[in-house]
């Protein structure tokens, strides 16, 4: 008898269990997602559309009408913001978005730049790689609320204008569909025209989100005037570019988590019946075994 | 006459999108009427009403604060926080919230260190979506929309 059929049974047990709660997390992070791709679908036409007049706007005005416009002169630093989640068991989710920021920081010079994380991921993996942390901000990728991410293009904000950085990099995970997720970095900061690689997001079209920076000769007319209008609408802009990540960060975690549930949902009961036609082995030859037993015995008493 | 290509979004969906022959809306230096032609321009927007004209047939919607952009090619962008058609808004809800709106800034005046911009503009806003309900019922009670 190869493997007893009592040990069998209880690692049968163990699986089911398993499985029983990989299942349960699948459901859970199926709802939200649900959620999150709503809606990040829902705020995309108009970050896209911000960022468009972003692209438009900024091609006719002088950069430096407005601080968001271009960096400080004699800023050097750099300024990274990486969007992972809080929890792991999401498949290569976090590995994914980090390998990014990690092969863009190794471009620079060690120790020029700063990062902000989002999701207590990245911050144990920067404080092992170690990485100054500049802020941490947790538990806002789960439930995406517009008041918890202000705070952060706030600071990006205020640290670029006091002159700290010379740009803002975001690392998030692009939204592609529930099956696919890119991870991606944009500049978010100056919002220049000159130099900005394009927010490769928003999957099917994403040359869409390349700035369309132009020189058409059309001249734009602002009211009341390019300062007022520029104080009110690229602080907003940013704001939303933050927070349009934050929601492809979320709906991209969410799907990854749910992708990764149910392949360990699958793969448990692969295993089941793996494990239930080892059993059926095992049972039947202990069968064998104790009828060739018995009529052996028989035979001999004869 | 050639016909602008209106886009009304805000930051949870695309609330109107439709090819019109002028819309009016607030902007902060005062009310404007955009025609087909007109130079590309920015501006920002105030809470108010928003009305647009296709074929003699008028549209009536309300907006809060925002942007407005038009683009060259005849290309109308709306971008505000808040947007509904004249239609979706419900005068008993939006009176309630109105109230609401203007409590929270009388308890506000007796604090310190409150965001007294953000309060007051939730209550223009508020206005605004109640002026655009009224008169949406005058209409509809003489029968004209």
């Amino acid at each position: 008898m190869p493997v007893s059929t009592k040990v069998i049974k209880q690692r049968i047990r163990s699986v089911k269990n398993t499985k029983k709660i990989t299942k349960a997390m699948e459901l859970v992070a199926a709802s939200k997602m649900r959620k999150a791709i709503s809606s990040v679908t829902g705020t995309r036409p108009f970050s896209r559309l911000a960022w468009e007049t972003v692209g438009l706007v900024g091609g006719h005005v002088d950069a430096s009408l407005h601080p968001l416009l271009s960096a400080r002169e004699g800023a050097k630093r750099t300024l990274y913001i990486v969007f992972t989640s809080d929890r792991g068991l999401c498949g290569g989710y976090n590995a994914r978005v980090l390998k990014e920021s990690f092969a863009d920081m190794q471009k620079r010079e060690k120790g020029s730049f700063d990062v902000v994380t989002v999701g207590r991921r990245a911050e144990g993996v920067m404080k092992r790689a170690g990485i100054a942390v500049m802020a941490s901000f947790v538990n806002v990728t789960n439930n995406p609320a517009f008041k918890e991410i202000q705070p952060v293009a706030q600071l990006a904000m205020e640290e670029f204008k006091k002159g700290t950085y010379a740009r803002v990099i975001v690392a998030y995970t692009d939204f592609v569909s529930a099956l696919s997720q890119k991870p991606a970095l944009f500049t978010l900061l100056p919002l220049a025209p000159d130099g900005v690689e394009g927010l490769g997001e928003a999957g099917s079209e994403s040359s869409d989100y390349r700035l369309p920076i132009t020189n058409d000769p059309h001249e734009y007319t602002f009211e009341p005037s390019p300062a007022r209008v520029l104080d009110v609408m690229l602080p907003r802009i940013t704001e939303t570019m933050v927070w349009q990540t934050l929601l492809e960060a979320a709906a991209s975690e969410h799907s990854a988590r749910m992708m990764a549930m149910r392949s360990a949902s699958d793969a448990a009961s692969e295993m089941i019946d793996d494990l239930t036609l080892s059993f059926n082995q095992a049972r039947q030859a202990g069968i064998t075994q104790e009828i060739a037993e018995i009529s052996s015995g028989a035979a001999t008493l004869q | 006459m050639k016909k602008l290509k209106l886009k009304l979004v805000t930051p949870e969906k695309i609330v109107y999108e439709a090819q019109v022959d002028q819309v009016t809306a607030m902007t902060e230096a005062g009310e404007i009427t955009i025609l087909s032609g007109h130079i590309p321009l920015v501006a920002t927007l105030r809470s108010g009403e928003l009305r647009t004209k296709t074929d003699g047939h008028e549209e009536l919607l309300v907006a809060s604060t925002g942007f407005i952009e038009v683009r060259p090619g005849n290309e109308v962008v709306f971008l505000a926080d808040t947007a509904e058609r004249a239609e979706e808004l419900d005068l008993k809800s939006i009176e309630e919230a109105r109230e609401r709106a203007a409590r929270t800034l009388e308890e506000a005046r007796n604090k310190e260190d409150v965001d007294f911009g953000a309060l007051t503009a939730g209550l223009e806003r508020e206005l605004a979506r109640h002026r655009v309900a009224l008169k949406r019922k005058k209409y509809k009670d003489v029968g004209k929309v």
